[in-house]
């Protein structure tokens, strides 16, 4: 009887303790096949048919519906090139090169992926209407207040993603030749 | 002694819970595309539960967003097909350089094909999602020496959605964006009689 009765205790806890593994691991995002590059990270296996059980499970709890791998790659940024936390109580400058890629956008999102309301009804550039200097090269604000030039307005206060989708990547279709990519820095300005 | 049969006894205890919390884990995370509530098929069926032609998504803007990560820069719409009734077709011509992607998933979520406008052929993306009944009847009914007139996708899962992308380079551009995936035409198609 007393035998019975760990079991039971024992098959109990292990339930709570193998839902309580998944719930976590779940919680920390697409985890396995994460190409880093600067403050930016890609997961380009999520949108092949390889994709691993993992981020299948994370995907159909987010909904979210990631770029097929012939078709572009999206790199996600939670952080500066310091790796410090992006927060609309800084200003941050976003410059550089991007990937060859035919088209690219950079979009504003909140912690959760969704767009943020703001007055300019700005929530993301395209390459195509992005300002540039003479030699090409682009430099887009993310602030809460209003900057001349190329300005993605930010939430004050408060934690926000950075997502660069590039559509038709040259390097979309081999995950090594992502690695190192020269991806556009992402720079802290004055924080208040 | 007392302190060590203690210990002893209290290993099979241990091992039930390691042994069941790894069983938990892995059935549950397999499990997780087939039974998450706001998977994007339940979303993309929210937004229109019917119908086999294609489905244009309201236009990403704060608070009426389908799913996480949209781009405000892409007009986006799906079709579902179904194979049990027939084969299902999908079709569009491009027009010069627009962005226009496809990308072919079962329903539990696996993109099993993916093509963007680069790759069209001869000025227009066609393609039929079959199975292998309906591809071997397609493939009779071929006449000899010629090249299949269109991309035949072998379904790994008998439901699913294509979802269809097409990019606005600058906002004012989104209404012609919308235009180009509605143009994308979505059909069962009954295999041709043998």
């Amino acid at each position: 009887m007393l035998a019975f009765l760990r079991g039971g205790i024992a098959t109990l806890i292990g339930i709570a303790v193998g839902l309580a593994l998944t719930f976590s691991t779940l919680e920390r995002g697409f985890g396995f096949g994460a190409v880093r590059a600067g403050p930016w990270t890609a997961w380009p296996r999520v949108g092949a048919s390889d994709i691993d059980p993992y981020a299948r499970a994370v995907l159909s709890r987010t909904g979210e519906i990631p770029l097929a791998a012939a078709q572009g790659i999206a790199f996600y940024a939670r952080s500066d090139d310091a790796g410090a936390l992006l927060s609309g109580a800084c200003d941050y400058v976003i410059s550089g090169a991007v990937p060859a890629s035919r088209f690219w956008t950079l979009t504003f999102t909140d912690p959760n992926g969704r767009l943020v309301e703001n007055a300019a009804h700005r929530y993301a550039f395209t390459s195509a209407e992005v300002l540039r200097r003479a030699d090409n090269s682009f430099a887009i604000a993310v602030a809460p207040g209003a900057r001349p030039g190329n300005w993605l307005p930010s939430e004050a206060g408060a934690r926000f993603v950075l997502v660069l989708k590039l559509y038709d990547a040259v390097a979309s279709a081999s995950p090594s030749g992502l690695a190192g990519a020269t991806t556009p820095r992402i720079t802290r300005g004055r924080c208040r | 002694m007392k302190l060590k049969d203690r210990l002893l006894g209290i290993i099979p205890f241990l091992a039930t819970i390691f042994f069941v919390a790894g069983i938990v884990h892995i059935v549950s995370v397999l499990a997780m595309p087939a039974v998450a509530p706001q998977d994007a098929v339940t979303r993309l069926s929210a937004v229109a539960p019917q119908g086999e032609g294609v489905v244009l998504l309201p236009r990403a803007t704060p608070g009426r967003e389908i799913m996480p990560y949209e781009d405000p820069s892409i007009a986006l719409g799906f079709c579902r097909f179904d194979l049990s009734r027939g084969l299902y077709r999908v079709r569009t011509n491009i027009d010069g350089g627009h962005f226009i992607a496809l990308s072919f998933h079962t329903r539990s979520g696996r993109v099993f094909y993916a093509t963007t406008d680069r790759s069209a052929l001869r000025g227009k993306i066609d393609v039929a999602i079959v199975n292998a009944t309906q591809l071997e009847a397609l493939e009779a009914n071929d006449p000899e020496d010629e090249p299949a007139p269109e991309l035949r996708l072998l379904a790994p899962a008998a439901t699913g959605f294509v979802l269809v992308r097409a990019l606005a380079e600058r906002p004012n551009e989104l209404p012609s964006a919308e235009a180009r995936v509605t143009a994308v035409t979505c059909a069962p198609d009954r295999p041709p009689q043998s």
